[in-house]
């Protein structure tokens, strides 16, 4: 017991001189980016993106560690119970981060996290076939209306953005169509293409990348400039602010200078021309959105995410 | 820019040294279990992005084409499929390395991959796009029968035994159901264990039903019985391999078809083309018994199918920018960032780029045979000269490494130990490693487009889509015959044996 409390003690100091030193000179030492895929996925390559961007900036890379398993929930979760040193932080995505906890599936809190900032949003687009009678959203939501649950909605797994852009659909045109998930994006532009579905929501970089089909509307508050002339879902009265988000998050509680540094650094990396550029090559929006600002987002979509999941009865 | 100067462009020398220096690279990783060619090429995506995007989009393709042939060796000296996708190379290639024969095993592979990927580009290369809207036609309804098909594979691996077959594949299923749940996104099966969430890895699962299983049952024969992995003096064995592929142009022809066309499905891959290939070369074989026990006909479908399977998989991804796989779906990522658009007009943009791509692929393909021969089958026979009594930890150690790279941590090496125990104890009793891979590969998928189908049966407001769809009634009575062979035949072979067996008693009473 004496030893522990002598260790305690000596690890409390040793925390304080960590902090005392950060406030000096952070960083240190190289940083450890936790990425909850495996190497070279997409998560590892807008990762990489960022590294790149900010050995430019600032002169120092990061360390990755991948910690794949259960769809990313297994290394957020190790992210959240990393020491908050400001020497481990993260790459997650949205909405799959909030929709763990929410399902069950995520052993973490989604307040054990200091939010940093988000570095790319890629919103969804439902997607119809080139031979489809549905030109407008309007047409189709119709057509979905006259026949409840007889039209077909591709969506790629289940539980993630394209899924809850599925269900805040139906709920907010008050339609109700079969959802049918797929396995990958390009599992889900095929059934699409190929007209074994009759829509399908899939990312809008994704979209961008092939020519298959007509896009009828976008999950993004505003139109995109990769895609200016299709509508998005709130203009035509659907309320509907969704995207695969990535962001980088610490463990909770980071001492403030450390926050600021990140937070600072991130900004000016996901702002500089080279990464929009880059992460425009990949399909992807470079939309910066400061930590604070991200984590009323996170926050509200915790909410807004477990009264929809609840009102389809996928969870309790 | 016309054909000639894109083939010039192709074969300028640095691109060919690139082209060479990548096919081994991909070789390399495909023949360590645990390293994808997917990590590969995701790599080495930064690597390329300064290069000229002829030379980046070989390096990558390369690798690809590398790493669907470097798999087969250690399947075949080893018995540990590199990738899923060379599971049915065990089959027959394990079976000929411990009957001394593992040089023709692996010439028969490496000549079956520069087949198949040959064959695979050059389809690629005269039907472009015409062959990919036809791969849109595949609905869920097509890719699940696909994938009974492939299960079916299993009735023609436990001839005399369809039981323990049947058990093996449905404990293979079993196993694939822990995780997430396809439909509803919740666990299930996990036992309330958060690392089970994703699952049963593929990779660390195989590493163990083969190779644990197999160093285990080699550890508890008799010290005479146990198995000589030996090279062997062989020295027809370049002739042997040659005049089969010389009279085999069946196997060539089907196997390279079936690898294309299931290759430029999205989410079917790779094990569902080579499994299938295995199978329908057994199947049309007149001696389909001897397969499992040492075929070099079985080794090269397995291997023509997978290679070919590249250039199939590239046929959607350039032509509709819809990739077969994850391979060619980073491929695409690569293509864009280029500059490059897939679409009908990839090949008319006046680069020439899309053109030297496909010609570089072919003379990658090309490049393996000397590559393979002087170089990979000499230094990954290397392994067989280690005294066996190495052997089996080096296995362990290389296997256990394999399986923690999955997962980034012990929990992968905890599925290889489990599931090398309880197939060494399956093995006991009857069950083979084979028909439990092909449920643990196959289910997921299987389940999925069932689901799928299902669904759109039911939104259609007619079950009869399931079954009546063109595609789907072609492979329903490719399932049919694919189970009713083995029985057929196993009901002549006993009709046969009691007939023989009566004969004898009367010759026997004639006496």
């Amino acid at each position: 017991m004496k030893t522990m409390i002598k260790s305690g003690v000596l690890a409390v100091a040793m925390l304080g001189l960590g902090v005392a030193q950060a406030a000096a000179e952070y960083p240190e030492r190289q940083v450890t980016m936790i990425v909850p895929f495996g190497a070279g996925g997409g998560s590892d390559r807008v990762a990489r993106t960022v590294d790149r961007f900010w050995q430019e900036q600032t002169g120092e890379s990061f360390n990755f560690k991948y910690q794949p398993g259960a769809a990313g929930a297994v290394g957020t979760a190790e992210i959240s119970r990393a020491k908050p040193d400001g020497y481990t932080v993260g790459i997650v995505n949205l909405p799959n981060m909030v929709v763990q906890p929410v399902a069950g599936t995520g052993t973490f809190a989604l307040d054990s996290f200091d939010y940093i900032g988000r570095v790319n949003a890629d919103p969804i687009v439902l997607m119809v076939p080139e031979t489809s009678p549905y030109q407008t959203l309007e047409a189709f939501l119709a057509a979905a209306k006259d026949a409840p649950g007889t039209m077909t909605l591709a969506i790629t797994g289940t539980m993630g953005a394209a899924h809850l852009a599925a269900l805040q659909m139906m709920d907010g045109a008050g339609v109700e169509v079969t959802l049918v998930p797929t396995q990958g994006g390009s599992n889900t532009v095929a059934r699409i293409a190929g007209g074994h579905v009759t829509a399908g929501l899939i990312g809008l970089g994704l979209f961008t990348s092939q020519e298959n089909g007509r896009a009828l509307a976008v999950t993004a508050a505003e139109r995109s400039d990769f895609t200016p002339d299709v509508p998005t879902f709130s203009e035509k009265g659907i309320p509907i602010d969704l995207s695969t988000a990535r962001i980088i998050v610490a463990p909770e509680g980071l001492p403030d200078d450390v926050l600021t540094h990140l937070r600072e650094t991130l900004q000016s990396v996901t702002e500089s021309e080279g990464f929009v550029a880059a992460s425009a090559d990949q399909g992807q929006g470079a939309i910066w959105q400061d930590g604070a600002a991200l984590e009323q987002a996170v926050m509200a979509m915790e909410q807004s995410t477990t009264e929809l999941l609840r009102k389809y009865e996928l969870i309790d | 820019m016309p054909f000639s100067e894109s083939i010039a462009a192709a074969m300028d020398p640095t691109i060919l040294l690139m082209i060479a220096l990548a096919t081994v690279f991909g070789a390399i990783i495909g023949a360590l279990p645990g390293f994808s060619s997917v990590m590969a090429i995701s790599l080495l995506l930064p690597v390329v992005y300064p290069m000229d995007p002829l030379m980046g989009l070989l390096v990558l393709g390369s690798i690809y084409m590398g790493a669907m042939y470097g798999d087969a060796n250690a399947a075949i000296l080893l018995n540990i499929p590199g990738t899923a996708s060379s599971l049915p190379t065990t089959f027959d290639g394990f079976p000929m390395t411990q009957q001394g024969r593992a040089k023709e095993a692996l010439l028969a592979a490496l000549a079956g991959s520069v087949f198949g990927g040959a064959v695979g580009i050059l389809v690629l290369l005269f039907t472009f796009g015409a062959l990919a809207e036809f791969s849109l036609r595949f609905g869920p309804q097509e890719y699940f029968w696909l994938t009974v098909l492939g299960l079916t594979t299993i009735a023609a691996l436990s001839e005399g035994n369809m039981l323990k077959g049947l058990v093996g594949g449905g404990l293979g299923i079993a196993i694939s159901l822990i995780g997430i749940d396809p439909y509803w996104g919740m666990p299930r099966f996990t036992f309330g264990q958060s690392s089970l969430i994703s699952g049963v890895h593929l990779i660390p699962a195989l590493l163990g039903l083969f190779c644990v299983a197999q160093v285990l049952s080699s550890l508890a024969s008799d010290e005479r019985d146990r198995p000589t992995p030996e090279i062997g003096a062989q020295k027809d064995a370049l002739a042997k391999v040659m005049k089969a592929m010389g009279r085999r142009w069946d196997v060539l022809l089907r196997s390279s078809a079936i690898g294309v066309v299931i290759g430029m499905l999205p989410g079917a891959g790779g094990p569902i083309a080579s499994t299938i290939s295995y199978n329908e070369t057994r199947r049309w074989d007149r001696d389909s018994a001897s397969f499992g026990k040492g075929r070099i006909e079985g080794v090269m479908a397995s291997e023509v199918a997978n290679n070919a399977m590249v250039g199939g998989s590239l046929i959607p991804m350039m032509a509709l920018g819809i990739p077969g796989n994850v391979n060619a779906a980073v491929i695409l990522g690569a293509l864009m960032s280029f500059g490059m658009r897939p679409g009908m007009n990839l090949i008319s943009d006046g680069s020439g780029v899309a053109m030297s791509f496909m010609i570089g692929l072919l003379i990658s393909s090309i490049l393996l045979a000397p590559l393979g021969y002087f170089l990979i089958i000499r230094v990954s026979t290397l392994v067989l000269r280690i005294p066996r009594t190495y052997l089996a930890p080096t296995i362990l150690v290389f296997a256990s490494v394999g399986a923690y790279s999955v997962t980034n941590s012990m929990f992968g090496v905890i599925i290889m130990a489990a599931l090398g125990i309880g197939g060494y104890a399956f093995r006991r009793i009857g069950v083979e490693a084979a028909p439990i891979g092909l449920g643990l590969i196959l289910g997921p998928i299987a389940e999925r487009e069932f689901t799928s189908s299902l669904l759109i049966a039911q939104a259609q407001g007619s079950y009869l889509t399931m079954v009546f769809r063109p595609i789907s009634l072609v492979l329903i009575a490719l399932c049919v015959l694919s189970i009713a062979t083995p029985l057929f035949l196993s009901l002549r072979n006993k009709r046969a044996a009691r007939l023989g067996g009566r004969l004898s008693a009367g010759g026997e009473a004639g006496k």
